[in-house]
């Protein structure tokens, strides 16, 4: 499965929406289907007894997709179960049940090939000093390998300097705070975090009159379910954050844990761009394919996936494609995300409260 | 806390034979009350009730429990009641009223419309003059998951019955707190039911009638969302299939449950999640067919298989041609609650169940009524359990 470095010899990685790319995109969907058909016997039950063609003319949204919660379930695997190099799991939503992600040492090397690239073409190359809204994970003794300790090593490739401003009780790290900003904040610098420790743990209890935020650049992802559960949306956390700290550069980005590598950032318009690596494909509730501009489900495509069969995989998030002529000069597919599609009340005689 | 318990503590003792008057009169009213609820057509399960508590109905009901004995309500009745159906509660809190005893219910944790529907009903109803006996020895109680263990045994120890609604989990944890030695439980535990159609009499049916028993098939499936326990969720075709006709009928589900269920993205997006795990879990299952996302079903390869556990959700059907009637006990186990069938003899079913020592089914009902409920149910005839007979010798 070296395909891979077809795909990272390429340095126009934002320029996805050209007949050259599509069809090479589809071709390797197609063959990873064909791989882990043969692979994965699960998965292969899936592909037969479904014959879910919902893609209109277009080869690529023909192809079979998995529901997003099936990880949950199922431990499915294309490899050898010796051959599992590392065990990615999800922070747990509200159902309780965890996704479970198993990767070979090649897999695994792969994303973080991929997330290297991307990350870089999107932030230049040069290292700076990251402010991390998290605890110190050396220090918190976290033996799983959760999706956001998975993000923190991921991200840190930017980094040239760590430092951690939450204590392990969770309270904020002046001192840390302090010398980090005193020492760094003349030049360009990062703060990464999820979205929701970012509005609660820096938004929230920084008291930022004596500091200055000007040169940072913001990168969050991932919890943003918790914040449109208390009416915050991405538009108004950056309103937020501008105001308060006056940073400018805020990037959200948007992934799977399923598809952990292949990420989407924002432009600097503020809409989600894919990359060379990965799109997107919005279905309605019947999982045929809607137009541009139209809300649907996400179903998201990436290249990575070849110890697991996920990467086809439609998921419970909300979005639409713009067909827009937007002038951040990248060259992928532009999307918003609306949130997660509503729980619906559950019922029934189980156990479940 | 301290409030929840006072209100146990100064519940008055209130018992009465079975199907009295005030009893009646009280249920009458309830119906009146909700049928003057002007949502109450967005609420099918609600709607239902208004005929269910209606004197016409419960008068009859008495008349099926005629009796020569002097039976009288056993005394205090607390009700486990399941957190995730909304209505639930009020069939059981109806049984033990009508059964004749002062009723402590435990209200769902969650909050459904519903619930609040009828309990606003019923403190109207208590305000009356005439039910002020009713209101002292009734109480509905909502408490904190953190406190359940605590209050459920404070009430457990008062209670001279209990009806626990499960999960088995439910009914086991509740079955392990003391109660006074006296103390009867009625428990209904987890269930699964199924489908069976007989095809000699299915396939000469004219198109309008399998319209009709489509849509009553549709009710069956896709009320409570296919997860209570009397929903069906394995249909077998018993005998010789015509495909034609059993596409129709499927086909005409599908398009039903198109115009009749609110299908959002959630609904669909677990239903195909449920779907495919099912197959990939089962390699007995075989190849799926998909109504768009409205129906899904899904073929049996092999009948060697435990179905017990194999459920559904929004709309999926499990299909299997069986040869005869006596195939069905591998499929009928000790945890099948309801069967719903089209085109057999109540002989057929009593012959099944006596000559295959079946433990499984409890109720033998026509398609289109799974939700029907009865005051005997999973086998219990609740009023004469949940009453005492008092012997003149």
């Amino acid at each position: 499965m070296n395909y891979i470095n077809k795909f990272l010899e390429n340095s126009d990685i934002f320029n996805s929406k050209n007949k050259k790319h599509q069809s090479l995109f589809t071709d390797t969907l197609e063959n990873l289907t064909k791989y882990h058909k043969k692979k994965c016997l699960e998965y292969s039950d899936f592909v037969k007894k479904i014959n879910l063609k919902k893609g209109g003319l277009s080869k690529l949204h023909n192809l079979p997709f998995l529901p997003v919660q099936i990880f949950k379930f199922r431990k499915l695997l294309s490899i050898n179960e010796n051959k599992i190099f590392k065990t990615l799991s999800s922070s747990g939503t509200t159902s309780g049940k965890k996704s479970k992600i198993y990767l070979d040492k090649i897999n695994s090397e792969n994303q973080v090939k991929v997330l290297n690239k991307i990350l870089s073409k999107k932030f230049g190359k040069q290292r700076r000093p990251m402010l991390f809204i998290e605890k110190d994970p050396v220090k918190s003794n976290r033996k799983r390998f959760s999706a956001s300790l998975a993000a923190l090593y991921g991200f840190s490739i930017l980094a040239s300097k760590q430092c951690y401003l939450l204590k392990e009780d969770g309270e904020i790290n002046y001192e840390i705070l302090e010398k980090f900003m005193e020492k760094f904040s003349k030049e360009k610098f990062y703060i990464f975090g999820f979205t929701s420790s970012i509005f609660k743990d820096f938004y929230k209890k920084i008291n930022n009159n004596y500091l200055d935020f000007k040169n940072a650049t913001l990168i969050h992802g991932g919890g943003w379910k918790k914040l449109s559960d208390i009416g915050i949306s991405n538009e108004s956390f950056k309103k937020k954050i501008k105001k308060k700290f006056n940073i400018n550069k805020i990037f959200n980005y948007y992934g799977l844990i399923e598809q952990t590598g292949s990420i989407f950032f924002e432009c600097k318009n503020g809409y989600f761009v894919s990359s060379i690596f990965s799109d997107i494909v919005i279905r309605d509730k019947n999982f045929n394919i809607l137009p541009n501009n139209r809300k649907g489900l996400i179903q998201i495509l990436s290249i990575l996936p070849t110890s697991y069969p996920g990467h086809n995989i439609i998921t419970e998030d909300l979005g639409e494609i713009r067909n827009i002529k937007c002038n951040c000069g990248l060259n992928g597919t532009h999307f918003k995300i609306h949130g997660r599609a509503k729980e619906a009340e559950i019922r029934g005689c189980s156990d479940a409260r | 806390m301290q409030d929840k318990i006072n209100s146990i503590d100064n519940l008055k003792l209130n018992i009465n034979k079975p199907f009295n008057e005030l009893s009646i009169d009280f249920l009458d009213d309830l119906s009146e009350e909700i049928k003057k609820i002007k949502i109450v057509k967005m609420y099918p399960d609600l709607y239902y009730l208004i005929f269910w508590c209606a004197k016409r109905n419960i008068l009859n009901l008495k008349h099926k429990h005629k009796t020569n004995n002097f039976r009288i309500g056993r005394g205090f009745v607390f009700h486990v009641c399941p957190n995730n159906v909304p209505i639930n509660f009020i069939y059981s809190f109806m049984i033990g009223l009508l059964s004749g005893n002062s009723n402590i219910v435990k209200l769902p944790s969650k909050d459904f419309k519903e619930i609040d529907i009828l309990l606003k009903c019923i403190k109207k109803l208590f305000s009356l003059k005439k039910y002020i006996n009713l209101k002292k020895s009734n109480l509905f109680l909502k408490y904190d998951h953190d406190k359940e263990d605590y209050i459920s045994k404070y009430i457990s120890s008062k209670s001279d019955a209990r009806i626990i609604w499960g999960g088995d989990t439910t009914v086991e944890k509740l079955k392990k707190i003391h109660t006074p030695a006296r103390c009867i439980d009625v428990c209904f535990a987890d269930r699964y039911s199924i489908s069976i159609i007989n095809t000699k009499k299915f396939n000469s049916l004219k198109q309008s009638t399998i319209d009709l028993i489509a849509r009553k098939f549709f009710y069956d499936i896709y009320s409570m969302n296919q997860l209570a326990c009397n929903s069906p969720h394995f249909l077998f075709w018993l005998g010789d299939e015509n495909e034609q006709k059993k596409n129709y009928f499927l086909d005409k589900i599908s398009k039903i449950a198109k115009q009749k269920f609110n299908f959002d993205e959630v609904h669909m997006i677990d239903k195909y999640s449920n779907l495919i795990n099912k197959i990939m879990k089962y390699k007995e299952l075989g190849s799926v067919k998909m109504y768009e996302n409205y129906l899904y079903t899904v073929k049996l390869k092999d009948s060697n298989i435990n179905i017990e556990d194999i459920r559904g959700v929004n709309g999926i059907i499990f299909q299997i041609n069986v040869k005869h009637l006596n195939k069905m006990p591998n499929y009928i186990k000790k945890k099948c609650q309801t069967v719903t069938q089209f085109g057999f003899k109540k002989k057929e079913f009593e012959n099944l169940i006596l000559t295959e020592n079946l433990l499984g089914a409890d109720r033998i009902v026509e398609i289109g009524k799974a939700f029907n409920f009865n005051l005997i149910w999973d086998g219990v005839d609740t009023i004469n359990s949940l009453s005492r007979i008092v012997s003149f010798e």
